[in-house]
């Protein structure tokens, strides 16, 4: 059945939505930068490695 | 083999890579409209457990596959599974690693150059004045090639081999000085669009909302993606379309990942890249994904309209007219912004499928970097072509469900269990622990050997044969019908009941209702009112050549299938058999190179 909603007269985000949004969006988020800060905190591999752009170091 | 030696220039620019190539047109545009379709909110959980059950396994075995096939010089798919099986066999298994890349290319190429084209109409300020209905007849008249819209002849055609030529110039820049730059440019800009448009989307709410529409409001929108049904998590169609989804948006089973990581060398670390390339495609699709369409649709034409509209045309047919409501300057911002992030997103993607055919062309026939690029592009412009001149006869969905959807399931399931069983789990557990920067939970060695091969059993066998209206409790106690979208109903045109024949000498009506013939300028019209409501049009067949004639007479009853004009015809069931053609004839031309390259090898060992 359809819903009617009024708008700006209430909030239409039910809390449930709202807390999943938030709560998944805030995970993926976190779990993304952490991954991303170990990758560049991880100390080089001795040469001869993968990488061409610190062959010089 | 080639003499130039291809490598990364950095970790970030490999990861940048590898996220690029998983992110694509589908994490805008796929992820909410099935999060919409199958449990709102709750979606995410069946999608986040399929995410690490079989998402990061894959990644795993992918990674750890390529650079275990690069230690001995292999690049490319079938010498790389051919590496870790006993069997030749496995080389021809490895085929789908090079097939699926050029066949989805061929389709993918022709999107992309919608968005690059999309970015100058933008910018060109095309869209400003036109109504809804106008931005969405202007995307059919694009793909009309007969038709132009700015000035080009054949502009689609155009686009399309510019964005090809786009393709090929930076693939034969090599994997450090072309493939690498584009992501870590295209990436960072990607988000950075990204972000903007769901700041504006997630602060619309009723602004956009035009009078008298009651449920126009982007956080209605929002709510819908977003309100959890648990009820859904008992559907066995909502775990199917998270594993579906987990599938498609990490770009697995296609052989470019393993392509990829066949540049790394033993002693790198693959394991915590493939986390972080994976959790990067996540972010996108989850975050920036789910915060921006939907939101804006609903913002401006309710929720209704997006209920019975939301997919993927979405994004050519209606944001443009969306964006224009936000004025002409940041209208044309938002517009350069929308389709310059689908452009990122895609040619990122559409690079890496380059690579595996350039791999195999280097190790195996000495090609040069530029050589094989070109191959590549000329390869893929002569699959290519079918799909943009035939667009509208089902070329390119052919493509994208025998290349796109069956190849990558296929070849998923096949390097699932060469990996965990025949190479064996152990040797593959070490191998993706060799030089690891994070330690791995030792429940993925079990989870890497049972479940992730018994997933994607699952979804081939449900594909396969999937039932009527995806309906298993029905299909279960009254018998299995198969679904015309089921593997076997579409390789046998179940949802093309009528005009099967390729050539036929007579048209017949896919609607029963009673008859109007009308007489056009060139030809004749039969337009067919549905029986119980006369005034309602159920179709509209137009006949415009000189040896067609009508069958039937106004105020005739007739039955679908019946015959409605005589003639010649020409079915759109041949291009459906031209597009197949194409398609097993690239396979088998794959096939026969590498029967060639293992004869060459056979001859240099000897």
């Amino acid at each position: 059945m359809a819903r009617l909603y009024e708008p700006n007269t209430k909030r239409i985000m039910s809390t449930s939505a709202f807390w999943m949004m938030l709560i998944t969006q805030v995970t993926v988020t976190c779990i993304t930068g952490y991954f991303f800060l170990k990758v560049l905190r991880a100390p080089a591999k001795p040469e001869p490695d993968s990488y061409e752009d610190n062959d010089s170091e | 083999m080639s003499s130039e030696t291809q490598s990364w220039g950095s970790r970030v620019g490999l990861i940048l890579a590898m996220a690029g190539n998983a992110v694509g047109l589908g994490n805008f545009l796929r992820f909410p409209v099935q999060a919409v379709q199958n449990g709102g909110g709750t979606f995410i959980i069946p999608y986040l457990v399929c995410f690490l059950l079989m998402g990061i396994p894959l990644l795993w075995i992918e990674w750890s596959s390529g650079r275990y096939g690069g230690k001995s010089g292999n690049h490319s798919t079938p010498f790389i599974l051919g590496s870790m099986g006993r069997r030749k066999f496995w080389r021809y298994f490895g085929v789908f690693g090079i097939y699926t890349n050029i066949a989805v290319a061929a389709y993918y190429c022709y999107i992309e150059s919608w968005t690059l084209s999309y970015v100058f109409h933008s910018l060109a300020q095309t869209f400003t004045g036109m109504s809804q209905t106008e931005v969405a007849a202007f995307f059919t008249t694009y793909v009309d090639i007969s038709q132009n819209t700015l000035g080009i002849p054949y502009e689609a055609v155009f686009f399309y081999v510019l964005c090809l030529v786009l393709n090929t110039w930076i693939l034969s820049k090599g994997l450090k000085g072309g493939v690498e730059k584009v992501a870590k440019i295209g990436m960072p800009m990607l988000i950075l669009f990204g972000v903007f448009l769901a700041i504006r989307a997630l602060t619309l709410g009723t602004s956009g909302a035009s009078e008298g529409c009651l449920d126009c409001d982007s956080t209605l929108g929002l709510n819908f993606l977003w309100e959890p049904q648990f009820d859904s998590l008992t559907n066995f169609n909502v775990w199917l379309a998270a594993a579906g989804q987990i599938f498609f948006t990490l770009s697995v089973g296609m052989g470019t990942i393993h392509c990829y990581a066949a540049y790394v060398r033993p002693k790198d670390d693959i394991a915590l890249n493939a986390m972080t390339a994976g959790w990067m495609n996540g972010f996108v699709e989850i975050v920036l994904g789910a915060s921006i369409v939907i939101p804006i649709a609903v913002g401006y034409l309710g929720l209704d309209w997006v209920k019975e509209n939301a997919g993927f045309s979405m994004a050519f047919q209606t944001m443009p007219f969306l964006f224009g409501k936000w004025g002409v300057a940041l209208g044309t911002l938002a517009g350069v912004m929308w389709f310059g992030l689908l452009f990122f997103a895609g040619i990122t993607s559409s690079l890496a499928m380059g690579t595996p055919w350039m791999g195999f062309m280097q190790d195996e026939f000495g090609f040069s970097i530029k050589k094989s690029a070109i191959t590549f592009g000329l390869i893929t412009l002569v699959m290519g072509l079918p799909t943009v001149f035939f667009f509208n006869e089902g070329v390119f969905d052919q493509y994208d469900y025998w290349g796109a959807t069956v190849g990558i399931v296929i070849f998923a399931l096949a390097e699932s269990i060469l990996f965990s069983w025949i190479f064996g789990i152990d040797k593959g557990w070490d191998e993706i622990n060799a030089g690891s920067d994070i330690t791995l939970p030792r429940i993925y060695k079990p989870i890497i050997k049972y479940i992730t091969p018994t997933i994607l059993l699952v979804i081939f066998v449900m594909s396969l044969i999937t039932p009527k209206n995806n309906d298993y409790a029905n299909a279960l106690e009254n018998g299995w019908e198969l679904d015309e979208g089921s593997i076997i109903g579409r390789a046998m045109n179940m949802s093309r009941p009528y005009n099967r024949e390729s050539f036929a000498d007579h048209f017949e009506t896919e609607h029963a209702g009673v008859v109007e013939l009308q007489t056009q300028e060139e030809g004749f019209a039969v337009i067919v009112h549905e029986t119980d409501a006369p005034e309602e049009v159920a179709a509209m067949y137009v006949f415009t050549e000189d040896d067609q004639a009508p069958m039937v007479r106004s105020g005739e009853v007739i039955t679908a299938g019946q015959p409605i004009a005589s003639g010649s015809f020409l079915n759109d069931i041949f291009y459906i058999h031209l597009a197949r053609f194409m398609l097993i004839g690239l396979f088998v031309f794959i096939c026969a190179l590498v029967w060639r390259a293992s004869m060459n090898r056979t001859q240099n060992e000897s």
